[in-house]
């Protein structure tokens, strides 16, 4: 690291991150659901100790000796850390036994010292070059250290946990769901999609059909393509008995994971199509000439040389498919998208963060593991 | 290369058209929207004109997209002069990040910080849309041979010239696919900003789900789609007329 | 004329030009050979300011460049690079009018100007002018940049490697081109290259570096008759020394004049025009030891010998 520039983007963060820290409020008490909260700057809510050593940690990462450091690394990784014991501390400080509807819910300045936190997450990992699986051990590390603080009850008197607590069993549930129609949607798109695939490659004229048909269903808003869908299930459900038995109707998980594994199509089958294709018409010709008939050509050679692309089109469509459930509560499918559209009917902002954080972890874990994945098929196959 | 070109144009004129002829007829309809809802007193969303709805919609994608075009783009290009090359890594990934961040999480999230109505729904929309951008110029911006960079410096070109005259023509390609992008995930978004208080086209269909009338969400879907379909089928005849016959030499 | 008084160049703790003196006279071409990473192409990019130097003087025409604005510098200056860096968005036609356009020509002049430059390096306007890079081959390509280099009649010429990239035979008819532009233009030309044959075909003066000092400056004849150590001696060839010496020299100076007026030659002969080293190739192919010696139109003016080409004493 000798004779390295130094380094202007932590040093910025972290000025960011204070300054933000002293002019919002850290964060909000609210003596029941329903009435406004009055906002605590950073001193009312974590006490002058508290406060100036977190400052102080701050204050640390704008030398720029530090910031072009390895050891920005733990740096980061304390004031991630410190973050739920913030939180708790805070809790802790406002809020007593006997006011048991009272809430803490997090402030402007919170949540921005949060998002400059996960910035200078991002560009350590750049800086010192750490492979993508540190970052999610980072973020798996940090939420483990949440469910931890969590489970000891310190931050019961939080308002995100307050609303979840009177939820728990429809938080499951609507884990489940969720969960339950992206895995759904994924398993059936793969198969058709494979099945389209094969399809396209027997018929190479019907490649612009299909392809430009499944485009045509990408540009439609899934506001739409689900509320078209509604009529047609609606009156087939009304026709056929069997159907209403098997809970498809108008309405529901039917329409939602119809119009899903529509909009999951065009990715996996563009990027599985063209990645085959695109495979290197040398080797393919090597592996001919030492005499691999065609399946074993296609298994052994072209799939894997392949796999790469079509595991970032199958991590295009979760992500896709994690955003769409969320907009399919509106059409009563279930999922975490109820209680962000819940909480907006109510006015409750805390329910709504509620139902929006799962399914932004959700979207950063499955991307993560995605990326993972294609990475170490592609090192795999470097490294052969 | 001709055909393509000319043919191109023929696709959004037909969207463009069916979309107008739904605005204005599909009260006309009438006869047939009964069929789907039998039960229902009013069949034809009545609440505010199709063509109002139209216009609020597209101010809304549209006013997101002048900001999200001169944020993102304006982003990468501070980023790529000598001295905010410290900031690239971090706009590189904050774009590839936050693009798998679900836009109706982010335009949910804007209500707690911006309250209701078209406000959070802009804030959202142009949050959202800066990152396809984004993306696009840096990539775009990076692609360009470094000897035609150069070469430009060396014949005298200021660095506003160079910038203006060959970075960003070169870069146009890609950025428009980028801003194609932006817009298409904003159209279906902006529908969403219904449920936040905005005044978009998804009112009929947010109105028909709350009311259990199908015919409301039919018309909604019917324009959103023809909409999406219009601006779309735009951006492609504007793709295919923006390549030149300059396909950028490949880098050795 | 150019011309640099101990300059250096320093890149973090490396030193890639130590303290070089030169001066290129109007006119001149001049060639800045040596292996890679020796420092002539930093060298080069110094003189128009493309990398600022560290420690030294650099004057153009007595003026130190920088006093200069960069940019009116580098107006005044022509580039031709390796890789061309034609500007594949616009037309032959707009790439060679750049220059002319930013020093603010009126639009005829420059038009003009752009149907000059391409009949002198002779690329047919009809033909070329509307085409983009994209759809030039490598030396059409390298000649579009010559020309871009020269649309603002600058009275220097900086190229580096500009046909490096090209196979032998269009290297070979560029760098006659080159011979022939200058022949005409008399420009003051600093040209990098790592092809020794290139400069010693080229150039009126060589410059020898080595790890960013010169080693060796002088005429292609005085470096091959005296070079100063092992290495300038090796990157003339070695032992190819007294081949290459001979490509330099034309026949008419070596023959044996006629005394009389001279016949038409049928079969084999040499022109005086060509160089001793073509007739030395001849001679072995053909196992003779003589080769009649005739003028452009065939009419012989004299024989040469090959005893004459390795008898001590000859010049």
């Amino acid at each position: 690291m000798k004779g390295q520039p130094g380094n202007r983007v932590v040093p910025a963060l972290a000025l960011l991150a204070l300054a933000s820290l002293w002019g919002l409020d850290f964060a909000s008490i609210q003596a029941n659901r329903i009435v406004p909260g009055t906002g605590l700057g950073l001193v009312a809510a974590l006490g002058p100790a508290w406060a100036l050593s977190l400052s102080g940690l701050l204050l640390a990462c704008v030398v720029p000796a530090v910031a072009s450091s390895r050891s920005m690394l733990v740096w980061v990784g304390l004031l991630l850390a410190q973050f739920p014991l913030s939180l708790a501390w805070v809790a802790h400080q406002q809020i007593s036994a006997a006011m048991p509807h009272a809430r803490v819910g997090l402030g402007a300045g919170a949540w921005s010292l949060l998002f400059l936190l996960g910035l200078m997450l991002i560009d350590v990992q750049q800086r010192l070059r750490l492979p993508r699986i540190g970052l999610l051990g980072i973020g798996l590390g940090l939420l483990l250290l949440v469910f931890l603080v969590a489970s000891l009850g310190w931050l019961e008197p939080l308002a995100l946990m307050r609303e979840y607590q009177t939820r728990r069993s429809q938080f499951i549930g609507a884990l489940y769901h969720h969960l339950g129609l992206v895995a759904a949607t994924v398993s059936c798109s793969l198969v058709m999609g494979a099945a389209l695939v094969v399809l396209i490659n027997r018929f190479p004229r019907a490649q612009r059909g299909v392809i430009g048909g499944l485009s045509v269903i990408q540009t439609i808003p899934s506001l739409a393509l689900f509320g078209l869908l509604l009529a047609p299930l609606s009156y087939l459900s009304s026709q056929f008995p069997l159907l209403q038995q098997l809970g498809v109707r108008g309405i529901g998980w039917a329409p939602a994971l119809l119009a899903l594994i529509a909009y999951s199509l065009l990715p996996i089958v563009r990027n599985t199509s063209l990645a085959l294709h695109a495979v290197e018409a040398s080797v393919i010709d090597a592996a001919q000439g030492m005499g691999m008939g065609p399946r074993q050509v296609f298994l052994q050679v072209r799939l894997p040389l392949a796999m790469p692309v079509i595991i970032e089109g199958i991590r295009l469509t979760t992500l896709q498919a994690i955003g769409l459930t969320a907009v399919a509560a509106l059409i009563g499918a279930g999922g975490f998208g109820t209680f962000i559209f819940q909480g907006l009917g109510q006015s409750a902002m805390d329910l709504v963060v509620l139902g929006a954080l799962p399914i932004i972890l959700m979207a950063l874990l499955a991307d993560s593991l995605f990326s993972l994945l294609a990475d170490h098929w592609r090192g795999a196959r470097d490294h052969d | 290369m001709k055909d393509v070109r000319q043919a191109a144009w023929r696709w959004p004129l037909l969207w463009l058209s069916l979309l107008m002829a739904a605005t204005v007829g599909l009260p006309h309809f009438e006869a047939a929207l009964r069929v789907i809802e039998p039960g229902a007193r009013a069949v034809i969303y009545t609440q505010a004109p199709f063509g109002g709805l139209l216009v609020e919609h597209l101010l809304l994608v549209a006013a997101a997209a002048g900001l999200s075009i001169a944020l993102g783009v304006g982003a990468a290009v501070l980023v790529s002069r000598p001295w905010g090359k410290d900031f690239l890594p971090l706009a590189g990934q904050v774009a590839s990040i936050g693009q798998t961040f679900p836009p109706v999480a982010v335009l949910a999230l804007a209500v707690p910080a911006l309250g209701f109505g078209a406000l959070p729904t802009l804030f959202a929309l142009t949050l959202y849309g800066v990152l396809p951008i984004l993306r696009n110029s840096l990539a775009g911006l990076r692609g360009i041979d470094p000897a035609v960079l150069e070469a430009a410096r060396g014949m005298g070109m200021s660095p506003v010239q160079v910038l203006w005259q060959v970075e960003l023509p070169l870069a146009l390609e890609v950025i428009i696919a980028g801003i194609r992008t932006s817009v298409t995930i904003n159209i279906a978004t902006a529908a969403l900003g219904s449920t936040i208080g905005a005044s978009t086209l998804g009112d009929p269909i947010i109105a028909g789900l709350v009311n259990g009338n199908t015919a409301y969400v039919v018309q909604g879907a019917v324009l959103i789609g023809l909409l999406a379909l219009t601006v779309d089928s735009l951006f492609e005849w504007l793709q295919v007329g923006a390549a030149t016959p300059s396909a950028q030499p490949a880098r050795t | 004329m150019i011309e640099l008084l101990n300059v250096s160049k320093t890149f973090g703790t490396t030193l890639a030009v130590d303290g070089i003196s030169l001066k290129v006279e109007a006119g001149e071409l001049c060639a800045l050979v040596g292996t890679s990473g020796c420092g002539k192409s930093t060298t080069l990019r110094m003189i128009n300011r493309l990398c600022a130097h560290s420690a030294g003087e650099i004057r153009i025409e007595g003026q130190r460049i920088d006093q200069l604005d960069p940019q009116v510098l580098r107006r005044r200056i022509g580039y031709a690079i390796q890789s061309t860096g034609l500007f594949p968005h616009w037309t032959v036609a707009r790439n060679i009018a750049v220059v002319p356009r930013l020093l603010g020509w009126p639009a005829a002049r420059v038009r003009e100007r752009v149907e000059h430059l391409l009949a002198l390096l002779e690329l047919p306007a009809e033909e070329f002018a509307g085409k983009y890079p994209s759809q030039l081959s490598g030396g059409q390509a390298q000649r579009v940049g010559v020309a871009r280099a020269l649309a603002g009649d600058p009275d220097i010429l900086l190229m580096d490697e500009p046909f490096g990239a090209l196979d032998p035979i269009t290297r070979e008819s560029l760098q006659n081109e080159l011979l022939r532009i200058q022949s005409q233009l008399h420009k003051t030309i600093l040209f990098v290259t790592h092809d020794m044959d290139e400069a010693l075909k080229l150039a009126n003066r060589i410059v020898v570096m080595e790890k960013g000092r010169i080693v060796q400056q002088g005429t292609p004849g005085a470096l091959l008759a005296n070079p100063s150590n092992a290495f300038v001696e090796n990157l003339l060839g070695g032992q190819e020394r007294g081949l290459k010496q001979a490509g330099l020299q034309q026949v008419a100076a070596l023959m044996q004049p006629l005394g009389t007026a001279g016949t038409r030659v049928e079969g084999l002969c040499i022109k005086a025009c060509d160089s001793v080293r073509q007739a030395i190739s001849i001679m072995l192919w053909q196992r003779c030891d003589r080769l009649s010696v005739v003028d452009g139109d065939g009419i012989q003016v004299g024989i040469l010998y090959l005893d004459s080409l390795v008898r001590r004493g000859a010049p």
